[in-house]
Order: C-alpha cells, then sequence, then structure tokens
C-alpha cells in the first residue's frame, strides 16, 4: 500500500502578495510541488489597450509598490524603442540613478527585514530586531535612503511621477541632491557592514544546476540596456526575447511559468543571475567586499543571494554617489512624436529581468501590451529548487518542513503581486 | 517636564488628510513639551528622533461599519484595526510600532487615535463628516494633555474651521 504525506503551506508569509505551497510526498519521495499563485490577476496588459502612451509610465508604476521604477523604466525605453526615441546622456543617468534608488530600498528591506530573520530562525523581522537591533536599524537607514533619492528624483518615494516618455517631467537641482551626499557616504560604508553581516550567516550546503538569465553590457553593471545573456555563454538582443523565452499556463498558477522555449527548461533571474553574469562590472568597492569575504563564482547556493543582494547595494550606493556629486542639470526630456509602430525593452528590475513589449497606433494609444515579470520567469525554477531541497528535510515533522520550504522561496524575493497573472503551502504525505 | 510628540499620520489627498490636521490645528498653539509631525507612512515612525515621553498618533482608517467614530488606544492593543498596510512588503502601522518597540525605541506611552472616514483618499479635498472628526480628535487630545498636566490653551477649532 502507498503512504502519500500531504502538506500544506496555506499563505506564505514575508512575500509579496497572496501565493501557497502544495507538496506531496509518495512513499517517502517527493511526487507533486506546486507553487500556487492565488492572487487574483490585475489584467494591467489588458487595461493599458487604448491609453496614451503617455499614461503607461504612471498606470504600470502601479503593479508594484516595491518596484515601482523597474516597470517604469522597462516601459518607456520600450515605448521609445518603438518610436526610435534616442535616450540623451543626461537622461540615462538620471534613469540609472532612479534604478539605484530602487535596487536600494528593494535590497535592504529583503535583505534585513524579510530574507536575514530565515536564518536564525525568526518567524519576523521584528522577531530578529530583538536580537539584531544595531544591524536592522542600520537596516532601515539604508532603506529609508532609497526611498529619499526615489523621492527627490521620481516626485515621491513609492510609485514616482516624474518618469516619461522621453525622460522626466522635471530635472532636480544640484540643492536638491546635495543633502543626500552625506547620507549616501554613511550608506556605501554601512552597506559594506552590512554585506559583511550577511557573509557570516549559516548557509546550507545547496547548490543548483541554475542556467542564469541576466542582461549584460560591456561597460556598465547593466540596469536598463544591455543584451540578454545566459550562462551557458549564449547572448542575444533584447528583440528576440519572445523567440528565446515563452510563458506556459499552469493550472494552479495565476502566474505565467516563463521557461526557455527551445528546452522547456527553468532558468533563474534576479541578483543571483546577475552577480554571477557581470561580476567584472561591479564597482571595485563590490568586487573587493566580495573577494574579502569569500564569495566564490559560480555561486549556484539560492541561500547566498542574499550576498548578492548586499553586493549590488555596495554597488548602488557607490554608482548614485558618484551620480550625485557630479551632478549638473540638462535638459530633463526630448520631446516624443506618436506613429504607428512596436518595440520591447528589458530592464533589470531588483528580483530580475522584466521584459515589456508595445503595440502602438498612429494616435499614440496602445493597442497591445506584454509584460513578463521576474518572478513569474522565476516560479518554475523556485518549485525546481523546492524538489531538490525536500528530500533533505523528508523526515521533519510538518511544521519544519513548511518552515524550510518557504525560506527555500524566499530566497528569491518572490514578487507575487507583480506576477499575477502568485504564496500558501500545503505538504500531502502519501 | 514630558515630552509629548504628536504624530499626524496622512496624505494629501481626501479624508486620508485628517492625521495631518489634527497635526496641524494642535500645532497651531505650541505649548512647552508638545510638539507636532506629520508623516506620510507609518514606517516612519522608525526613524524619528528619539527621547519622547509619549507618543500620540492619529490616523484615519476606514471600515465602513465605523465611519464617523473615534477609536482611542493605548499601546499596547489587541484592538488595533488594520490601518494603512499597502502590501505584504509594507509595514503598517501595527508592525511599524511593534518594530519600533522591539528596537527598543519605543516611548514609554503611545496613544493611537482612529478616525474612522468614509474612503481613503481619493478626493482632493476633506470632507465635512473628516473635519469635524479632526475638530473632536484635536480637540480631545488637547483635553487629556491638559489633564496631564500639559499647558494647553484651550480652543475650539471646529468653531474655527467653519
Amino acid at each position: 500500500m502507498s503512504e502519500v504525506r500531504h502538506i500544506r503551506v496555506k499563505a506564505l508569509s514575508r512575500v509579496e502578495g497572496e501565493g501557497g505551497l502544495d507538496v506531496e510526498l509518495l512513499n517517502g519521495a517527493v511526487h507533486d510541488v506546486r507553487l500556487r499563485i492565488f492572487e487574483p490577476p490585475r489584467f494591467f496588459e489588458a487595461f493599458l489597450r487604448g491609453r496614451s502612451i503617455h499614461e503607461v509610465p504612471d498606470i504600470v508604476a502601479r503593479i508594484c509598490g516595491i518596484c515601482p521604477v523597474a516597470y517604469q523604466m522597462s516601459a518607456v525605453h520600450a515605448i521609445e524603442a518603438a518610436l526610435g526615441v534616442p535616450t540623451t546622456p543626461f537622461v540615462r543617468l538620471l534613469r540609472r540613478l532612479l534604478y539605484c534608488g530602487e535596487w536600494i530600498e528593494s535590497h535592504a528591506l529583503h535583505m534585513h527585514l524579510l530574507h536575514a530573520p530565515d536564518f536564525f530562525d525568526c518567524a519576523s523581522g521584528i522577531e530578529l530586531a530583538q536580537r539584531f537591533p544595531d544591524q536592522l536599524r542600520r537596516g532601515l537607514r539604508i532603506k529609508k535612503h532609497g526611498n529619499e533619492l526615489l523621492d527627490v528624483l521620481g516626485g515621491r518615494a513609492i510609485h514616482p511621477i516624474n518618469v516619461r516618455i522621453g525622460g522626466f517631467h522635471r530635472a532636480p537641482t544640484r540643492e536638491e541632491f546635495a543633502p543626500l551626499i552625506p547620507r549616501f557616504e554613511w550608506g556605501l560604508d554601512a552597506v559594506i557592514e552590512a554585506t559583511r553581516w550577511v557573509a557570516t550567516f549559516p548557509f546550507p550546503d545547496f547548490e543548483q544546476p541554475y542556467e542564469f538569465i541576466a542582461l549584460t553590457h560591456p561597460d556598465e553593471y547593466a540596469m536598463n540596456e544591455g543584451r540578454l545573456a545566459s550562462s551557458t555563454g549564449e547572448t542575444w538582443p533584447v528583440e528576440k526575447f519572445a523567440d528565446v523565452f515563452e510563458e506556459r499556463q499552469a493550472p494552479h498558477s495565476t502566474a505565467l511559468h516563463a521557461v526557455r522555449r527551445d528546452s522547456g527548461t527553468p532558468y533563474l533571474v534576479g541578483p543571483l543571475a546577475r552577480i554571477n553574469l557581470n561580476f567584472a562590472q561591479l564597482c571595485g568597492v563590490a568586487q573587493a567586499v566580495a573577494r574579502d569575504i569569500g564569495f566564490e563564482l559560480p555561486c549556484r547556493n539560492p541561500f547566498k543571494a542574499i550576498i548578492a543582494r548586499g553586493l549590488e547595494l555596495i554597488h548602488a550606493y557607490d554608482e548614485a554617489l558618484t551620480m550625485l556629486r557630479h551632478y549638473t542639470p540638462d535638459v530633463a526630456h526630448v520631446d516624443v512624436a506618436p506613429r504607428s509602430s512596436s518595440g520591447c525593452a528589458a530592464t533589470e528590475a531588483p528580483r530580475g529581468l522584466l521584459y515589456h513589449r508595445y503595440e502602438i497606433n498612429d494616435a499614440g494609444q496602445i493597442e497591445f501590451a506584454t509584460i513578463v515579470p521576474p518572478t513569474s520567469q522565476n516560479q518554475l525554477q523556485i518549485e525546481s529548487d523546492l524538489r531538490s531541497w525536500l528530500p533533505r528535510v523528508l523526515n521533519a515533522g510538518d511544521e519544519t518542513l513548511s518552515r524550510t520550504c518557504e525560506n527555500v522561496v524566499r530566497n528569491h524575493d518572490p514578487c507575487i503581486s507583480c506576477s499575477t497573472h502568485f504564496l500558501r503551502v500545503n505538504i500531502q504525505r502519501n | 517636564m514630558e515630552r509629548t510628540l504628536i504624530i499626524g499620520v496622512g496624505s494629501h489627498f481626501g479624508d486620508d488628510q485628517l492625521g495631518w490636521r489634527v497635526a496641524e490645528m494642535l500645532s497651531t498653539q505650541p505649548r512647552p513639551g508638545v510638539r507636532t509631525t506629520s508623516i506620510a507612512s507609518p514606517d516612519a515612525l522608525l526613524h524619528l528622533p528619539g527621547g519622547d515621553d509619549h507618543w500620540v498618533i492619529v490616523d484615519a482608517g476606514v471600515d465602513r461599519d465605523c465611519t464617523g467614530s473615534i477609536l482611542r488606544l493605548e499601546w499596547p492593543s489587541d484592538n488595533i484595526p488594520a490601518v494603512r498596510p499597502r502590501g505584504t512588503h509594507d509595514l503598517g502601522l501595527v508592525a511599524s510600532l511593534k518594530l519600533v518597540e522591539a528596537l527598543g525605541d519605543l516611548p514609554r506611552r503611545v496613544m493611537l487615535w482612529i478616525g474612522f472616514v468614509r474612503e481613503d483618499g481619493t478626493a482632493s479635498e476633506m470632507s465635512e463628516q473628516a473635519e469635524q472628526l479632526a475638530c473632536e480628535i484635536a480637540n480631545r487630545i488637547r483635553g487629556e494633555l491638559s489633564a496631564a498636566s500639559v499647558a494647553v490653551e484651550e480652543r475650539d477649532e471646529c468653531t474655527k474651521l467653519r
């Protein structure tokens, strides 16, 4: 007689949005793993249709309260690609600066309040704060810096309103940026210490055969521009995204599953992918810290994504500080003339590659929109991680098993609200 | 002298301005030991300068069954409604207060005032009902501070606003 064990995590905590996890064990072996995304579909792609291209940056920002800049950046680059609008050097610089702000607030939040508690069996960031108050206080201050940068440059700390097709509605003055400089000087030292701290965490010995996918750029740590790159050594122009990758429906998920079109296999986007593919473009300080803490490449341990986030924080502070110190205001945007066209772009959201494609009519309205967020690209890989992880913990009780499965999921900082088109864990032992 | 900080939580929009309006009303007559500030989200509590003995936090809440009413609570309380969490990556009022407490930065006394309004900030102006709630909360806070021997001059804000 077969023995079935079902384990269900009803609602995953410390992830953005609503989803769950169902695990079915048959005769002590993993039979099925389903990352269930039950957050209702949000239909952003559908209600962008018929809207002016000029409304798109503010509409797509509402997809996520953590990474609105990512949605704005992929959108404006895609629409500008469709319309043949060049990105001026000044606008390019401001967009990287805005992205630095978002990476700082998002990575600081995930490292300190969402991910770090897992390494100390803490149920929440609040519990961790009682054990490590100084580290948590530092992390919260780092997060605040990111929001402050978004506030000055984006017009608001959350859901920025200063982004437009062709650039920005208004370029901040030197005086507006000046107060940020001493804070970011403190912050750069603070994120170096934070990264050294997380590097001492007790990491499980767990490696996965990931195919990493990220943007790559020869001259800079890719954020807004570059070619798609794989850890297989392949690269493609962003325009080939839909030829290389496809989204598939899964009955248990309102998020689509992205896979490689040729092999049907999952891939990983996000900080770990970027660090592995683009380490040479990291700033010198981040590279030096990585070497100093013994961070070896390739790193295929998803638990060490927290170190990757720390290294990216160092890079974001370093780059932002350089830009703030040398900032000289210039023309904030170029004018845009609508025409019937289509275009796409991918940028690096804090959680990974974010692809947008738009079709535009002569009136400058969106005819068709495709948005592929990082979490839907990582979803199948997360299920694969769980299949590899579960045999290690099968003898554990349901509570421990559920908790460690949640830890595996949180390695990837899934943003279900973004991906819905996603968390609870149900474990079924048969 | 006891140091009291009155904290209005809100935004520029509609009835969500209630917390800011109360802080504004109480700031018009500064008194020794009593300061006011306005914040846009509860996680800003994590970044307030320390040294206060007493926080008075005022926020707007939305509950269809309680519209027009005022809830007054003293921290800690199990009855604080879930005001202002914008998502699971966001800290609401309760989580923010717990985090400040865990960090050891919470004043020894924290009072919460929640005025229940009809909507949560999609209009540009406050409704008459929210204005009246703000006046009532301001007057009651002023009364409590007076009773606590903090010199606050009595004044009818509701009359002034009309």
